[in-house]
């Protein structure tokens, strides 16, 4: 129902964002559309250095509300992670910018922004998961621990190989849109997107 | 847009691009802190239930500014193509809404009550810079007509003192003096559990917060105290003054382009049953932020015997049910980013409960 006048906002920070990337592939966020549809889109983001989660890229997802700007993208981890403000569950974030303190003037690339630099400094008051804000104030050399060892198990394995399983699919003989699917689907365990996609064909 | 591309010949400086649609700046409205936006997204950036932010700075204020004149002639006359681009743009979306921002011919004549004449010192050196090489130049200004009758409240110079809904600088409203209380009727008062119930909880009229309601001649959103009404305005946005605006018979055309003039007749408006609801509710919990009272209000609707946002079927002052029904959303910013009461899929505001006057809302809404 977004107007023209937000699709073509929409639209906007789309180009900006990637413009921002192609320019320089380091930098810290960047975002796409999912589906060719301006309402569902995937960020990512890089760990920050000198945090428990360097190294690791975390994939968001963001679904653009009908009343954008109005109103602020909703926001969660795809990517598990432990950190005392986003729920090691569900990925459901605890950050002001995304709730009372939104303003139209924000954009989805500042909004990640804010995420990457949440993860550099945690808000044990304000937590979103009590058990990793506990494990925070209580034992921060066992929060560090794990919160790196989530980083290892599930925010770098994946992408470090994603385009390698990703062309072995291809060089298969499928496409690239199939093989992306299969993997994304099946936690890109490779055999496993493999065995459905020779199931399904 | 099919002229995307020829309005690329013209670059326009980022100081012009708003920064909420990205796009030109279109009847350009500025905050005392300086910022300037678009009519309609400054607007739907508003707090419907306490003061507002700006969008920028986060500075605190209340009041609705008018259309800066001079700003909107400059672009218009520098950017005409983008210009244009833009009040298409604006045009479809207030077909699609049913609402009008002020007609050109309003913002072009000084005194209408739709526009300021200057933006305020605190507005950016680039516009400042850019606004008085052009005045120099090719257009000269006329000369600044008498100042209107009451040109403070009327420029929106003075945000409303605080937050919260307590405040109100009205002190006796005619009829309405400082001892009144808004009356609520046994049906809203049913719907309270018992130590909301008036005999409980009174409400001062002049701490009476209109939600969603502007005044049409200072801008304040929402409405403190008393509020007025115009009979004879037939735009569905209503046309609203405040006590203090009413007191000094404002007269001027509205700040949706309602056709109002000085035969039309204004009265005293009675809450509808969801904002003196609501109301109760904030002088119970005068620490709750808006999303939670309008959940408190929903659990207060479900254990009585209607609902406030199903009023098909009750009659809580439901005299008018002839007039359409609400106006299409607006997506407006929520206050607190909280779900309405009403209609989720809108994220709009709770349904209209059917006030004595048609439709709801008033000018802001
Ligand atoms: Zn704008
Ligand atoms: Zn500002
Ligand atoms: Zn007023
Ligand atoms: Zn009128």
């Amino acid at each position: 129902m977004a107007s023209a006048k937000e699709q073509k906002r929409l639209q906007k920070e789309l180009q900006d964002i990637q413009a921002a990337f192609a320019e320089n592939p380091d930098c810290p966020v960047t975002a796409n559309m999912i589906d060719d549809n301006l309402t569902r889109w995937k960020g990512h983001i890089k760990g920050p250095e000198g945090s428990p989660y360097e190294g690791g890229k975390y994939v968001i997802d963001i679904q653009i509300p009908t009343d954008y700007p109005y109103n602020p993208p909703k926001m969660k981890f795809d990517t598990k992670i432990w950190h005392p403000n986003i729920s090691s569950q569900t990925g459901a974030i605890c950050l002001d910018i995304l709730k009372n303190e939104w303003s139209p003037a924000l954009t989805i690339r500042t909004a990640l922004l804010s995420l990457q630099a949440l993860l550099s400094s945690p808000e044990a008051d304000d937590p979103q998961d009590a058990e990793v804000a506990n494990m925070f104030k209580r034992d921060r050399k066992l929060f560090e621990q794990t919160a790196k060892y989530w980083t290892e198990t599930f925010a770098k394995k994946d992408e470090s190989n994603h385009d390698e399983s990703v062309k072995k699919l291809v060089e298969m003989g499928f496409t690239e849109d199939q093989a992306k699917t299969a993997l994304q689907k099946h936690g890109w365990d490779e055999t496993e997107a493999l065995n459905s996609l020779l199931g399904g064909a | 847009m099919d002229d995307d591309t020829e309005s690329l010949s013209e670059t326009v400086p980022d100081c012009l691009e708003c920064s909420i649609c990205f796009g030109l700046l279109y009847k350009p409205t500025a905050l005392d802190c300086g910022h300037v936006f678009c009519f309609w997204c400054l607007f739907r950036s508003m707090a419907q239930w306490h003061a507002s932010k700006c969008p920028l700075c986060k500075r605190s204020f209340s009041v609705f500014p008018r259309v800066c004149r001079p700003l909107y002639m400059y672009i218009r006359s520098k950017y005409p193509r983008t210009f244009d681009q833009r009040r298409q743009e604006v045009e479809e979306f207030e077909r699609a809404t049913e609402r009008q921002s002020p007609a050109e011919e309003h913002i072009l004549t000084p005194g209408s009550g739709a526009n300021v004449d200057r933006l305020p010192p605190t507005a950016s050196r680039e516009i400042r810079d850019l606004l008085s090489a052009w005045q120099g130049n090719d257009a000269p200004q006329p000369p600044l007509p008498p100042s209107p009758s009451r040109p403070a409240a009327a420029s929106g110079a003075e945000p409303m003192a605080e937050s919260g809904g307590g405040q109100q600088g009205e002190d006796g409203a005619a009829g309405e003096g400082d001892e009144a209380f808004v009356h609520v009727s046994d049906e809203v008062s049913s719907l309270l559990s018992p130590e909301m119930r008036p005999t409980a909880v009174r409400l001062p009229v002049r701490e009476f917060v209109h939600f969603q309601v502007g005044c049409d001649g200072c801008g304040r959103l929402p409405i403190v105290g008393a509020r007025y009404r115009c009979r004879d305005c037939h735009e569905r946005v209503g046309y609203d003054l405040c006590g203090a605006c009413h007191r000094e018979n404002y007269s001027r055309c509205g700040l949706f382009n309602q056709m109002h003039t000085s035969a039309h007749r204004m009265e005293l408006v009675q809450p509808d049953a969801v904002t003196v609801l609501l109301n109760c509710l904030h002088k119970c919990h005068p620490t709750l932020p808006l999303a939670e009272l309008l959940s408190l209000l929903e659990l207060q609707g479900s254990s009585g015997p209607s609902t406030p946002d199903n009023d098909s079927d009750n009659d809580l002052e439901d005299e008018t049910p002839e007039r359409t029904g609400p106006l299409p959303p607006l997506g407006l910013m929520p206050d607190e980013q909280s779900p309405p009461v009403g209609d989720d899929e809108t994220g709009d505001r709770p349904a209209p409960a059917g006030g004595r006057e048609e439709g709801r809302g008033g000018s802001s809404a």
